[in-house]
């Protein structure tokens, strides 16, 4: 963990409410699954935003944010060459097992950032399904580079505008069965996460799923971002997470 | 010449007058991390009761206009853990611990503080009797000045170490509730805790905080904090401790000013993880560019 005050490198425009910014810290190392902790600029709100890193390469770090709110506006204002301060990367990030062939990664939406990094990570060395979910096409969002890594990209959307018409994890339970040699990695919206952590339980798939939780310090001191254990313990999804087995995690 | 930073709290002798408040540092181990935690004026512990505790469902914490909510709960580790696990560690990262501590009862108090007693590397505790988040979170100890005696007074009787009471901003005369901690024996005090607030949501049609309500602290009630210290240090001879939305130096100078002898950093922690050591830098820089050569020539002196 670092906090670095790190440059504007570039920033793309993605749609209406994304962008990419990359950020000159000069890390070199992050496990998929990890986050960062980005300074709000003035006028804008007084924590810190936490968001999922994307790519890390040459020293140049990759976000992606979805404007929703004060904090995201004032971070949208941030223009090549000005500098913001990054804490990161933080967290306990996706840890893959070697004996499963193909990993099974299923995102919702503005869930792609770590699972774009973990296809990243493992293009090359596995078979990756990409399973990818949104309420419109104009949120999925990273799907040349999805496409460049050499994934297998299966899409659908709620309103039908790409892929299949539904919910993504209705397309996974169609299309998978008996999912022998593979292992799930998923990062969404709450109710997707539980989908999947069903279907894993289901049929004994070893799942990692990543939470997202409004959170303070990002750091693991102010413990406001727990997630709720099957023991009946809390762990912080700030540093146990945001990436956890599903099987231990308490579904409501 | 460098300015001399050091503070004196009762017995206790600061080597600067910044600590970081209970429950924005957690047991220390991750800001060590980030820097040497050696150099804060000390480091006060997440509140500390005799059973771990869990805390509260989620949501937590939310932002809400220069500040935030917060409804954790007094989760922690329990003293037992607490003495095992994390005081080696802040032992040996030379941390100046002072240990916060809360009970249901009294009686928790002092069990607590008996099981702390005699541990190397403590250096004062600080007495929780203003938390506002849990129902018997000490709050209903802080509130009566009668009872915030009592309670300071028997802890006060079964530990050797300094003993600092933090206090609830939820007093008719903080005047009075000073005074009565002071002769039951506490060493210093500090305040202000969070303030009982809370936030809704209008779509929902809900709490935003599982608890309801919670403890609101950053910026939004500095001004507030600055005034209760004020009012607390002309009325006690003990020293007092500056709390509520320190962001940077020129905060930090301004309790200094106001009567206190030290100050705690809290929020300021969550947004910048420096902070802390970034206050101390700019107290030193104040005190150089005012001419003082030291921190103590500050203290109490606003000019009214």
């Amino acid at each position: 963990m670092k906090e670095t005050e790190a440059q504007v490198a570039y920033k793309e425009i993605d749609g209406e409410k994304y962008f990419r910014l990359g950020l000159k810290t000069g890390w070199n190392e992050f496990v998929a699954g990890q986050f960062v902790m980005l300074e709000v600029p003035s006028g804008g709100t007084l924590l810190r935003r936490p968001f999922g890193i994307v790519k890390l390469a040459g020293g140049v770090l990759e976000i992606c944010i979805k404007v929703v709110g004060k904090g995201t506006s004032a971070i949208s204002l941030l223009q090549p060459g000005q500098t913001v301060s990054v804490l990161g990367p933080l967290g306990t990030g996706f840890s893959v097992q070697k004996e499963k062939d193909t990993a099974v990664l299923i995102a919702g939406g503005y869930g792609v950032a770590p699972l774009f990094a973990l296809a990243a990570s493992l293009s090359g060395q596995k078979k990756i399904i990409f399973y990818y979910g949104a309420k419109r096409s104009a949120d999925l969002l990273y799907l040349d580079g999805l496409k460049s890594l050499g994934v297998e990209l299966r899409l659908a959307t709620e309103d039908g505008s790409a892929g299949e018409k539904g919910l993504v994890t209705e397309r996974i339970e169609k299309e998978m069965s008996g999912f022998e040699g593979a292992a799930f990695f998923a990062c969404g919206p709450e109710g997707l996460l539980s989908a999947v952590s069903k279907l894993a339980a289901r049929d004994n798939v070893p799942t990692q799923v990543s939470l997202e939780r409004y959170m303070a310090c990002g750091i693991g001191v102010c413990l406001g971002c727990v997630v709720k254990m099957k023991d009946g313990s809390y762990q912080r999804a700030c540093r146990e997470g945001p990436v956890f087995d599903s099987e231990v995690v308490l579904w409501d | 010449m460098q300015p001399n930073l050091k503070v004196n709290i009762g017995k206790l002798e600061l080597k600067n007058p910044v600590m970081v408040a209970s429950g924005t540092f957690g047991y220390g181990e991750e800001f060590a991390e980030l820097y040497d935690i050696s150099k804060l004026g000390a480091v006060v512990t997440k509140g500390i009761s005799l059973k771990p505790r869990e805390g509260n469902p989620m949501p937590r914490v939310i932002e809400t206009p220069s500040g935030m909510i917060n409804a954790i709960g007094l989760a922690n580790v329990g003293v037992e853990v607490f003495l095992k696990e994390k005081m080696p560690f802040l032992r040996k990262a030379q941390a100046t611990v002072v240990v916060n501590i809360f009970g249901e009862s009294v009686e928790e108090y002092v069990a607590v503080a008996l099981k702390l007693e005699g541990t190397t590397g403590i250096a004062a505790l600080e007495l929780n009797i203003s938390c506002p988040n849990v129902a018997a979170g000490g709050a209903c100890f802080g509130t009566d000045p009668g009872t915030a005696e009592m309670v300071t007074r028997t802890v006060k009787k079964v530990t050797s170490f300094p003993l600092i009471v933090k206090l609830s901003l939820q007093v008719t005369n903080i005047a009075e509730m000073a005074g009565a901690v002071a002769g039951a024996g506490a060493d210093a005090i500090s305040l202000i805790n969070t303030i009982p607030a809370m936030a809704i949501d209008a779509r929902t049609r809900r709490p935003v905080l599982a608890n309801v309500t919670g403890g609101l602290s950053g910026p939004a009630i500095k001004p507030i904090a600055l005034r209760m210290v004020h009012e607390a240090s002309k009325a006690v001879n003990i020293p007092v401790i500056g709390v509520g939305g320190i962001m940077n130096g020129t905060d930090a100078i301004e309790f200094l000013l106001a009567g206190a002898s030290a100050v705690q950093v809290g929020t300021a922690n969550f947004v910048r993880p420096t902070a802390a050591p970034d206050i101390i830098s700019e107290i030193r820089s104040y005190l150089l560019e005012e001419h003082f050569d030291s921190v103590n020539r500050i203290i109490g002196q606003l000019q009214i």
